[in-house]
């Protein structure tokens, strides 16, 4: 595994991509693995 | 939702931080469906595998050829920062929107938008950071005056002694109080604020190495060297380079 250790100052973050998924219930997304780091909010959202 | 083999409950506005070749799987239940808004970032992209904005064969399903060379460098940070794998939302944050402003305007074909997107997620990720680092921690007022100093002194080889003396309290004192605060020593700040302001004048002016050290108060330039090598890892050259390379 590549590592760089850096100074918080000197990110230079480059968004790659950005997504709202939508899961089917009882959806398994996985396993799987990313190639840039990322950050994952989960939303409730109402059981019709 | 299950990150390298450690199982973690997601409630609404947990937020996971994935890293880089990191085996991680979403679940949902019919009793209890989740959306989630993802953002995938480089940190740095000038040291490694690179990404174009919208590439969506970021994530690979199929383990057994997961390639480990097209992983963009995992990033530790110097200052010990360690971004945790789930942290709860405050609700009603506003330093959230920098987040949300990126995953709304991802295919956004807006003049400058890269630079908007960035913008937006630094916003957010600096904010973060502060959050979970809990800035409700004030520093001793004395601590905070020395640090005042340092700033202002910056050009100057002012002793710790100094400003012990100062603040009328004995230089061990100073040297605890500050350790309590920081987690390091004065000297090691001191030196810590020095090479941010070198790092500076690398990035944003053409004044030489020895004009830098000069004025940041080193007596030889071959101290001022050894302890940037020391502090950011890499040379004053190759930090200017690799820095112009990224504007």
């Amino acid at each position: 595994m590549k590592l760089n250790r850096i100074d918080l100052k000197d990110i230079h973050p480059s968004i790659i991509n950005a997504a709202y998924y939508p899961f089917q219930t009882n959806e398994v997304n996985g396993p799987r693995k990313s190639y840039t780091p990322f950050f994952s909010i989960s939303k409730a959202v109402k059981v019709r | 939702m299950k990150i390298n083999g450690q199982l973690f409950s997601a409630q609404s506005d947990d937020m996971f931080y994935i890293e880089p070749g990191v085996e991680h799987t979403f679940y949902a239940y019919s009793t209890d469906p989740m959306v989630t808004l993802s953002v995938y970032v480089d940190f740095q992209p000038s040291a490694g595998a690179s990404y174009e904005r919208g590439n969506n064969q970021l994530v690979n399903y199929h383990l057994n050829t997961f390639e480990l060379k097209r992983c963009v460098p995992t990033v530790y940070f110097r200052d010990g920062i360690q971004l945790p794998a789930k942290i709860k939302l405050p609700t009603h944050c506003s330093w959230m929107n920098g987040f949300y402003h990126v995953v709304d305007q991802i295919a956004s074909e807006e003049l400058g938008i890269e630079n908007e997107l960035r913008a937006a997620f630094e916003s957010f990720f600096i904010l973060y950071i502060r959050y979970f680092q809990n800035p409700h921690i004030m520093d001793d007022p004395r601590v905070q005056k020395v640090k005042q100093w340092m700033e202002n002194e910056l050009c100057t080889s002012v002793s710790i002694m100094n400003w012990a003396e100062r603040l009328n309290i004995s230089s061990s004192y100073l040297y605890e109080l500050f350790r309590k605060a920081t987690d390091c020593s004065p000297q090691h700040y001191w030196i810590q604020l020095k090479m941010d302001r070198a790092k500076k004048y690398l990035r944003e002016t053409n004044m030489t190495i020895t004009e830098i050290a000069t004025t940041l108060g080193f007596s030889s330039i071959h101290y001022f060297a050894r302890q940037f090598k020391k502090q950011c890892g890499e040379t004053c050259s190759d930090y200017r380079k690799r820095m112009r390379k990224l504007y």
